[in-house]
């Protein structure tokens, strides 16, 4: 319960900050662009089969740079303000625990990152406001490829959120979560890419989260990613409170 | 939570690092139980993507070990469109057995095992430019090529869209296919100057018969003055250099007695100095089985440059199993002949394709000898459209046990299975031949899924708005939000 209270005091100081604005502007900037460009194609009459929003949902390296990067931008201050700020020991010998204000923070972290993406259902209408007489929009794919940003944006704010229990530097933590993120990114694509056969070729594919997104985009739903990212949030999440707890035992 | 407090207040490095290794381990197992059984939904409307239910019964009927190697460039320059498909396809069939072993070869990373993989299955360039997979299971194997994957729709520009996906069915029908024991045997007839089906010669069947072992057959030569041997499914004749003997027509008068199939593709034979039409020693023998051979050349547009005998075939297809693929798809007839359906007691003989109302029968062989300014000449030549083949059947009396009925397919070209050049579609009807005269149609009927088929027809105004409204207006009204926000705080 507590942590649901720091959620919310979390959630607030995101939406009276600035940086998160500019974060907002950034974001649907890229965004919409990357809808604009679809609909282009969609506007051809060559256009690929598939589902409609495949390519928006982690198709694009505009999707993964701009997913990235708002992800380090948002969970840098998380601790690492705190701490800077001094106002973390404060908080800790509140009576809440070091799980509650990780899980918190976490919270209100993920909770501002579904507010990034709640602007962008205006596109699906609009596809759905422009398409033929007759031809509806398939919203099974759709609601998949949310689910899979949202999947994928629990497991990367996890990551970022730890990374900023490592420092009190913000942009230490942005570079730290944005280079490991590139990492967990790069290692499974490439992986997956380079080694389609042998022995390492299906971990590889278990692990490349870019094929995740763009498979949640088709409107396919597998177990194997929700459990591989749950396992990233529940790893993150353990690391980052012990390391809270380590670090004000020192 | 005090108590806890204490004891984590001189938490130890170690201890951490201990606390995390656990964890990780205990995370490991679980994605590892998770990567051996796991479920995988699919949400779109028409379930494009989920297996059907006589698929994963067969899948899970399944007792010997099958492997599927595709071979396709999965990303980048060249990409195969079909690899995403197939990849699911083959994941969600891997699913329901154990039996069932994927293999991937990136043609264009992995050249090595291309190598290797191109001389073990005699893999040409058609397969490698797009993209095929070999489904095999102990000395059976059956190529499973793009046209059986997926359909097109050529349109008017660009490249073609795709309207249907087949994988489902293509790949339960090759699995069908090896895993059973029996490979269709087809008996060339050989002894008259007929292409021989172990070269690689212009003019030989040697690509042809490497492709009907590609596609689950067994390819044999025979004499035909011995018997047939009983084992031969099919029989295949193709145009002589010497004619058949009447002994020779009377075992394949037998033959068809018996229930037996023929297939016969015959194009044009004329005499050495290619001044007059030579006899084949087959008219009779056809004549009285429903198919009259012509004497003439065929004739037709649209044709290849400077080649008036090497025409396509877009449109001119009957209703039969052999071409109900094939509408509106070309196929290349090269030195074809007219081969007519004429009346036939007890049976039926069908003309299943024809040239176009353009083309017609031409009777004067100088064409073939100097390069022709050619012209329709109405007391000679034979007037268009021209059929090109025949496919025929006949009911059989209840005492005859080997088969309850005989089949027949004449095709007015030998050169067009010659080609080492084979367009896909030619494939289709000659694989299709084989098919219906050896009664191994799929062996799985399944309807093809349709992908979603989104687009917009979106004017300039509207695109503008588009523009204005995702690119501009959202996110300017985000950045002034803020500073408003900004403002009231600061105030």
């Amino acid at each position: 319960m507590r942590a649901f209270t720091i959620a919310r005091r979390e959630l607030f100081a995101y939406f009276t900050s600035p940086v998160s604005y500019i974060v907002l502007t950034l974001f649907l900037a890229i965004e919409g662009y990357s809808f604009w460009v679809l609909t282009e194609l969609l506007n051809q009459s060559q256009n690929s089969h598939g589902a409609v929003l495949q390519y928006f949902f982690g198709g694009t390296f505009l999707f993964w740079l701009i997913e990235l990067f708002l992800v380090s931008v948002i969970t840098m201050r998380l601790i690492a303000e705190e701490r800077r700020l001094g106002t973390l020991e404060p908080l800790l010998t509140a009576p809440v625990d070091e799980w509650e204000v990780i899980v918190g923070k976490y919270l209100g972290a993920l909770g501002f990152y579904v507010c990034l993406w709640i602007p962008t259902l205006l596109y699906v209408a609009m596809l759905q406001a422009y398409s033929p007489v007759g031809v509806r929009l398939d919203l099974g794919p759709v609601a998949s490829g949310y689910g899979g940003a949202l999947l994928i944006g629990a497991s990367t704010i996890s990551v970022g959120l730890f990374c900023s229990t490592l420092t009190r530097n913000q942009i230490v933590s942005a570079v730290l979560a944005f280079v490991g993120l590139t990492l967990l990114l790069l290692v499974g694509a490439l992986g997956d890419a380079m080694l389609r056969s042998g022995p390492w070729a299906p971990l590889f594919s278990y692990i490349n989260i870019r094929q995740h997104a763009e498979d949640f985009g088709r409107g396919i739903v597998d177990s194997r990613p929700i459990v591989f990212h749950l396992g990233i949030v529940i790893f993150s999440l353990f690391a980052s409170a012990r390391m809270l707890e380590w670090r004000r035992g020192r | 939570m005090s108590a806890s407090r204490a004891t984590s207040g001189g938490l130890g490095a170690g201890r951490v690092a201990l606390e995390l290794a656990l964890l990780a381990a205990v995370l490991l197992g679980i994605n590892y139980l998770a990567s051996r059984h796991y479920l995988r939904g699919d949400l779109t409307r028409g379930q494009t993507f989920s297996l059907s239910d006589k698929t994963i019964s067969i899948l899970r009927g399944l007792t010997a070990p099958v492997e599927v190697i595709v071979f396709m460039i999965p990303s980048g320059p060249g990409a195969n469109d079909l690899y995403s498909d197939t990849h699911e396809l083959l994941e969600r069939a891997a699913r329901y057995t154990p039996y069932l072993k994927v293999d991937y070869v990136d043609i264009d990373r992995d050249p090595e095992r291309l190598r290797a993989a191109a001389k073990r299955y005699k893999l040409d360039r058609d397969d490698i430019e797009n993209g095929v997979m070999v489904v095999e299971s102990g000395s059976q194997s059956k190529f499973v090529v793009r046209s059986e994957l997926a359909d097109y729709d050529s349109g008017d520009e660009g490249p073609p869209r795709l309207i249907a996906w087949k994988g489902e069915q293509a790949l339960m029908s090759a699995i069908l296919t090896v895993t059973e024991a029996h490979a269709p045997v087809l008996c060339f007839t050989q002894g008259h100057g007929e292409p021989a089906i172990d070269s690689l010669e212009p003019g030989a069947f040697g690509d042809f018969a490497e492709m009907l072992r590609r596609d689950h057959n067994r390819v044999q030569a025979i004499e035909l003055s011995i018997d047939i041997p009983t084992d031969c499914n099919l029989v295949v004749m193709s145009s002589p250099e010497q004619p058949y003997a009447p002994a020779e027509t009377k075992r394949l008068d037998a033959l068809l007695d018996r229930g037996g199939r023929l297939w016969a593709l015959l194009g044009p034979s004329v005499d050495a100095k290619i001044e007059h039409f030579a006899p084949t020693g087959l008219e009779d023998f056809f004549s009285h089985h429903g198919v009259a051979l012509g004497e003439n050349v065929v004739v037709d547009t649209p044709n290849l440059p400077g080649s008036p005998t090497d025409f396509f075939v877009s449109e001119g297809y009957g209703e039969h199993p052999i071409t109900s693929r094939l509408m509106h798809h070309r196929t290349l007839w090269t030195l074809s002949r007219q081969v007519r359906a004429v009346p036939l007691p007890g049976g039926e003989a069908l003309e299943i394709v024809h040239s176009s109302d353009d083309g017609w029968g031409e009777t004067d062989l100088a064409l073939l000898r100097i390069p022709p300014s050619l012209s329709f000449d109405s007391k000679r030549d034979v007037k268009g459209p021209i059929s090109l083949a025949v496919a025929a059947r006949k009911k059989l009396g209840e005492s005859r046990k080997h088969s309850d009925e005989a089949r027949w397919v004449v095709l007015g070209s030998s050169e067009m299975a010659a080609s080492r050049v084979a367009l896909s579609y030619n494939r289709d009807l000659l694989l299709g031949t084989v098919a219906w005269l050896c009664d191994v149609g799929p062996k799985i009927a399944m309807g093809p899924r349709e992908p979603e088929d989104f687009r917009l027809s979106l004017d300039a105004t509207q695109t503008r708005r588009i523009f204005l409204v995702c690119v501009l207006a959202l996110p300017l009204f985000a950045l002034f939000f803020g500073l408003g926000i900004y403002w009231v705080r600061r105030s």
